[in-house]
């Protein structure tokens, strides 16, 4: 599957997807004028890769900021995980900054909320 | 003239805190405001004081009554850096463009605010250390610089003097001072020779307007405007420059009156919030990381939500109308966002405000939650977790007013406070 990367603007994140090489990362900040638009091509990407996914998907959140819109569309993302991790094993590694405990607080209502595995990383 | 000197002292009384924070870092010269101010606005002072309402919000529905003017004003107050400048320029920049201003106009207006800033920095006093004040404002056809510093009393002479002489020439002998100037030399120690006064006065094409105010028996504030007519023919007489001064002067007394420390009006696009974002990135350099994550989203959230979810009046599409507000009292800071919104929508608005300001930190959890599970709808600008959000970072309740305007809508102003250790404070229970 072709790998999908988006290099991070100021206002939007750095998005690595990338199989062949078992990347799957999206990082930086994230508060774009249109998170929706910004995230279809994201959350189209992974659609496509649920129908022939490595037997094991590490992903990986590294954000410093991100805005409420972009916070509905990460759940999107975690949406379409959990439904990965039903077929193929998925770990969720969610990183936040030792002091930024909004990150980690994020982290933890949206490991709640799916059923896949969400490991919280210290940074 | 003791307006201006009260307000100084306010000034220095109020900002002493914040500059001392600053000083260890960025060296004795670091404070400066800068402000931008939009025609008419002298007709919605004084502004009615209200029970219900902050200062801040009173001060934030006075500058709105002129949106639909579309004009360009902020206010800055912290450290002078390259960083802060361009942001400045930058979102300066944008509202020339949205004006559609010719080239000629906005190389102009530019070269004198880029010159502006340098003399508040170059000029600025090492012992007193007083911030600056820096205003572009835009009436009818013609934009107008002021800029503030302090001076020593002993440099006033000869700056005024030089500020005569310039005044006294025509274009052409500007000209050929210039010259004369580059060729002869008559350098200060300061590294200025009076040629960025002459520039400015060549390239504005208008008399050099000024005021000093003298602040004790050692300093004054130096209050200087430049005034560019972007229509040829069309100038306005000096009365009206004259005018303008005071009327930044009283602006001035305003923004320290209320704690400000940055004021922006004009129309809000994403560029603008980048910008935003680069000036308050700067604030609290010594605060924890959580608040200034914090702060960084509040900014993000409040300024998204004017171009998300304003309306604009006058049916342009280069952003909606609105005013940006920060300050900082203590340790507590402000940031406060008013846009336009249809009376229509007022009541729902309201609701939803009431709700979440009544909720305790747990229910707000679950509120959040519950949105971010519901079902996208076409059309969603954004994901209906603003409110809550702004209200869980800040930990106080959210603070709003609603404004009606002569037609279909009204003005919504929304103030959000944090401050380093805030805790959640739950709503009184009613029994």
């Amino acid at each position: 599957m072709i790998p999908l990367n988006i290099p991070e603007t100021e206002d939007t994140p750095k998005v690595t997807l990338d199989p062949a090489n078992g990347m799957f990362e999206i990082s930086k900040r994230s508060y774009p004028e249109d998170a929706t638009g910004f995230y279809a091509p994201v959350i189209g990407w992974l659609g496509q890769y649920m129908s022939a996914p490595n037997p094991e998907t590490n992903f990986t959140f590294r954000l410093e900021y991100f805005n409420t819109a972009s916070a509905k569309q990460v759940f999107k993302i975690l949406t379409v995980l959990d439904d990965l991790s039903k077929q193929s094993k998925v770990t969720i590694r969610w990183h936040y900054n030792k002091q930024d405990q909004d990150m980690l607080a994020s982290g933890q209502r949206y490991s709640n909320m799916i059923g896949a595995e969400m490991v919280m990383v210290e940074n | 003239m003791s307006y201006c000197f009260q307000a100084f002292q306010g000034y220095m009384a109020s900002h002493r805190f914040f500059y001392l924070l600053k000083a260890s870092k960025h060296g004795p010269f670091g404070g400066y405001i800068i402000s931008c101010v939009l025609e008419k606005m002298i007709y919605f002072y004084p502004f009615a004081m209200n029970a219900t309402t902050t200062n801040t919000l009173q001060f934030a529905h006075s500058l709105f009554g002129n949106a639909e003017a579309g004009g360009l004003h902020y206010v800055y107050q912290g450290n002078f850096s390259m960083e802060l400048t361009n942001s400045i320029l930058g979102i300066a920049e944008s509202n020339l463009e949205n004006h559609h201003e010719a080239a000629g106009v906005k190389k102009k207006v530019y070269f004198i605010m880029v010159e502006s800033l340098q003399n508040i920095t170059r000029h600025q006093n090492d012992d007193l250390a007083a911030p600056g004040f820096f205003i572009i404002r835009r009436t009818g056809n013609d934009y107008y610089v002021t800029s503030c510093n302090t001076i020593s009393n002993n440099e006033i002479e000869l700056l005024e003097s030089k500020l005569l002489e310039v005044n006294s020439l025509d274009q052409d002998s500007l000209k050929s001072h210039y010259k004369d100037i580059l060729m002869h030399g008559g350098i200060s120690d300061k590294g200025g020779a009076g040629l960025g006064l002459i520039e400015m006065a060549r390239k504005s094409g208008n008399k050099l307007v000024y005021d000093f105010e003298e602040i004790n028996d050692k300093v004054s504030y130096f209050f200087f405007q430049t005034k560019i007519s972007s229509v040829r023919g069309t100038e306005t007489g000096a009365g009206m420059h004259r005018d303008n001064l005071e009327e930044a002067k009283k602006l001035h007394a305003d923004i320290l009156k209320n704690n400000l420390s940055l004021v922006y009006q004009g129309e809000f696009t994403q560029e603008v919030v980048k910008c935003a974002l680069t000036m308050t990135e700067g604030i609290g350099d010594k605060d924890p990381l959580l608040l200034k994550k914090r702060s960084f989203l509040i900014v993000v959230e409040l300024l998204q939500n004017i171009f998300k979810h304003g309306q604009n009046p006058s049916g342009g599409k280069e952003g909606n109308p609105g005013v940006f507000l920060t300050g900082k009292t203590g340790d507590e800071y402000l940031f406060s966002a008013s846009n336009v919104i249809l009376k229509g929508d007022v009541a729902k608005l309201r609701t939803k405000l009431e709700l979440v300001n009544s909720l305790s930190k747990p229910e707000l959890d679950t509120l959040y939650t519950k949105v971010l599970l519901e079902e996208e709808r076409p059309g969603d600008k954004g994901a209906g977790l603003g409110l809550i959000d702004l209200r869980l970072k800040s930990g106080h309740a959210l603070i709003y007013d609603f404004r009606e305007l002569q037609d279909d809508h009204a003005v919504f102003t929304l103030e959000v406070r944090i401050s380093p250790n805030s805790t959640h404070h739950d709503p009184p229970k009613h029994s």
